[in-house]
């Protein structure tokens, strides 16, 4: 439940990471575009006071009655000036005496108007229809790239994350498939999966293999006198003991059933599988958990029942489990707290 | 001391005395009816052409008013001159008959007119009309922006003094551009300017006689075979490629050099007649 939760409050942390990202871009976004209007307005001034400028050599040589003059100056300065998509000096009543149009087609016009008046009662106008400057036009095309990079990344990002958190998910799932809930070491169905798979192995390179069964002795009336609690309690304390009891990789300790454990031992024969026995007894034994209906003593004890054998034939590992459950239940009726180990040869059973 | 100062003096003049004289060169004079650098640009091809022709070079010399083009052509320190057919018949008035090289040939016709014209929203029809308006000429000695225009208002009852008031704007653009901004009734120009700014709202209501266009001369007493040799490279320069492209180069249009002859210019003369060689002054006073 706890990493259910760690698993909830991730993808929170990632959402909200994400939920900033966008609004960083958006607000860098918002920033460019108010530089580019800036730019945009600045651009127009200086247009207009150019304009200006160009009105008062025009307005001097109309009043000189420098005509063509003026019609030149209204040509070059269309020439000089790249923006410039239409410029034309007309009458008030429409004849034109000068223009310019660019051979261009402009990106994001603008009209700029002005009168000009050059003696008594003599009047022109100024058209110019001026282009923004390829500088302003690439900050907006830079905006808009940074905009449309931002949420391709953010798709992607989003994809990666959702990828990373099915990954995580499905880890997680695993562990709840194979992992005791209770106790924390392996449960029944990952049990019978190690032992099918070392049982092969074993088969395979004719090697021992051990298995030991093991079972609190009077649980169920440990359980009735304490209560079901204390009753977890116990059995996470010995599952513990039992995993400190074995340190190879290979080596397995699941929790085959309620009060029961089995531990695979690849690779070991029957005599080093009862040592391994005789520590787990040991070791549960120095747990001291006080069992008020004890029969041996006074304390939590546990029986085990120890079998090793070289896979023959097609011989199922069920074979070992029978093995190891018959010695087991010798050991239960023997008393408990002891194993039993099976004889080298698997028709006999030792009492030890 | 001093007998240094004369020679240091001596030398200088001789240094620009062939500055201004190419030893065994040539000049070739144009009148100021455009600015120097436009000039150049226009008759560096033609110049350039001749140099590699002759094999003698040819210098380009902008002559500052056609008053001098002409006195400097008279006094042999120019050798061929670009000439208006005014100016050639003013050359022929004050110092005779020169050597002809040929006259342009614009678009197929050595003939060039002039257009009387008013804007296209104005009442007037006729050349008679135009008593107490304002008129628009070019420059004074031109034949269409100005001569021959006022030789047409005479001829129509119509003298300076009876109109409202002219003026010479210089250019004959610019005299086009004075009748479109409204403040001179008509004006006149020659009828390939006229043609330019026609579109945009100017109606022709007198049409002059056509007249020879402008031409090349040469100075007297020059080298009869070198004239000779000169005016078959004239007339040749439409059969070559670099000819042809000097020819563009003085004015859009130019096909070639055809031969031309004084008496082309006789319809010119009549038209003119004494108006021609009224004193400059005069003009300049009214």
């Amino acid at each position: 439940m706890s990493k259910l939760l760690q698993f909830r409050q991730r993808q929170l942390y990632w959402a909200t990471l994400a939920a900033l990202f966008v609004l960083i871009v958006i607000a860098g976004a918002l920033l460019i575009n108010r530089d580019y209007r800036e730019l945009r307005a600045s651009q127009q001034e200086i247009a207009e006071s150019e304009l200006s400028f160009l009105t008062e050599m025009v307005s001097h040589s109309l009043a000189n009655e420098q005509y063509r003059l003026a019609e030149l100056l209204i040509e070059r300065w269309g020439e000089k000036h790249p923006d410039t998509i239409y410029l034309s000096l007309e009458t008030p009543d429409g004849y034109v005496l000068g223009h310019y149009s660019s051979a261009t087609p402009g990106r994001d016009r603008y009209l700029v108007e002005q009168r000009i008046e050059y003696g008594y009662d003599r009047f022109a106008l100024i058209k110019l229809e001026t282009d923004l400057h390829a500088s302003t036009v690439a900050t907006r095309r830079f905006a808009l790239e940074i905009a449309v990079g931002s949420a391709v990344l953010l798709l992607l990002f989003g994809q990666m994350l959702l990828l990373l958190d099915r990954r995580r998910q499905q880890r997680v799932l695993d562990i709840w498939a194979h992992q005791d809930g209770l106790t924390g070491i392996a449960n029944r169905r990952r049990f019978e999966r190690v032992l099918e798979v070392e049982w092969r192995r074993a088969r395979r390179n004719q090697s021992s293999i051990a298995l030991i069964m093991a079972d609190l002795d009077a649980f169920k009336d440990y359980n009735d006198k304490l209560g079901h609690l204390a009753g977890d309690d116990c059995l996470r304390k010995v599952a513990t003991a039992l995993s400190e009891q074995v340190s190879r990789p290979a080596d397995l300790v699941a929790r085959y059933g309620g009060e029961e454990f089995a531990v695979i031992l690849p690779d070991t024969d029957l005599q080093s599988a009862q040592h391994v026995a005789e520590q787990m007894r040991l070791a549960v034994a120095r747990l001291e958990i006080a069992h008020p209906k004890a029969r041996v003593g006074v304390n939590v004890t546990i029986s085990l029942g120890v079998a090793a054998m070289v896979p023959m034939g097609e011989q199922p590992p069920n074979v070992l489990i029978e093995s190891a459950d018959r010695v087991l239940y010798l050991a239960k009726q023997a008393g408990g707290d002891r194993f039993v180990s099976t004889a080298p040869d698997v028709r006999r059973s030792v009492l030890v | 001391m001093s007998i240094w100062r004369y020679i240091f003096f001596g030398c200088l003049l001789c240094f620009q005395a062939a500055q201004a004289r190419p030893i065994d060169g040539l000049v070739l004079s144009v009148p100021p009816y455009l600015p120097a650098s436009e000039l150049e640009a226009r008759f560096s091809p033609l110049t350039q052409y001749l140099t590699a022709a002759l094999g003698r070079e040819v210098k380009l010399r902008i002559a500052q008013t056609n008053q001098q083009q002409i006195a400097l052509l008279g006094r042999g320190v120019i050798d061929l001159a670009y000439i208006g057919p005014a100016s050639y018949l003013e050359l022929v008035y004050l110092q005779g008959i020169h050597p002809l090289l040929g006259r342009l040939e614009v678009n197929g016709s050595p003939l060039f007119s002039g257009t009387i014209f008013v804007r296209t929203d104005s009442q007037i029809q006729a050349l008679e009309e135009l008593r107490d308006q304002r008129f628009a000429f070019g420059d004074t000695h031109t034949a269409m922006g100005y001569l021959v225009p006022r030789q047409l208002l005479a001829r129509a009852g119509v003298s300076l003094n009876d109109l409202a008031g002219y003026q010479l704007l210089g250019g004959q653009p610019n005299a086009a551009l004075a009748v479109l901004s409204g403040h001179y009734a008509a004006g006149a120009a020659k009828t390939e300017v006229f043609s330019d700014y026609k579109a945009r709202g100017l109606r022709a209501i007198a049409t002059t006689p056509p007249v020879s266009e402008y031409l090349f001369v040469a100075r007297n007493r020059l080298d009869p075979a070198l004239l000779e040799h000169l005016r078959t490279l004239f007339l040749a320069l439409r059969d070559s490629e670099a000819g042809r492209a000097a020819l563009q180069a003085i004015r859009p249009g130019v096909t070639g050099i055809v031969p031309a002859a004084d008496s082309d210019y006789d319809s010119l003369r009549s038209l003119l007649g004494r108006e021609l060689y009224r004193n400059d002054r005069e003009i300049r006073d009214e």
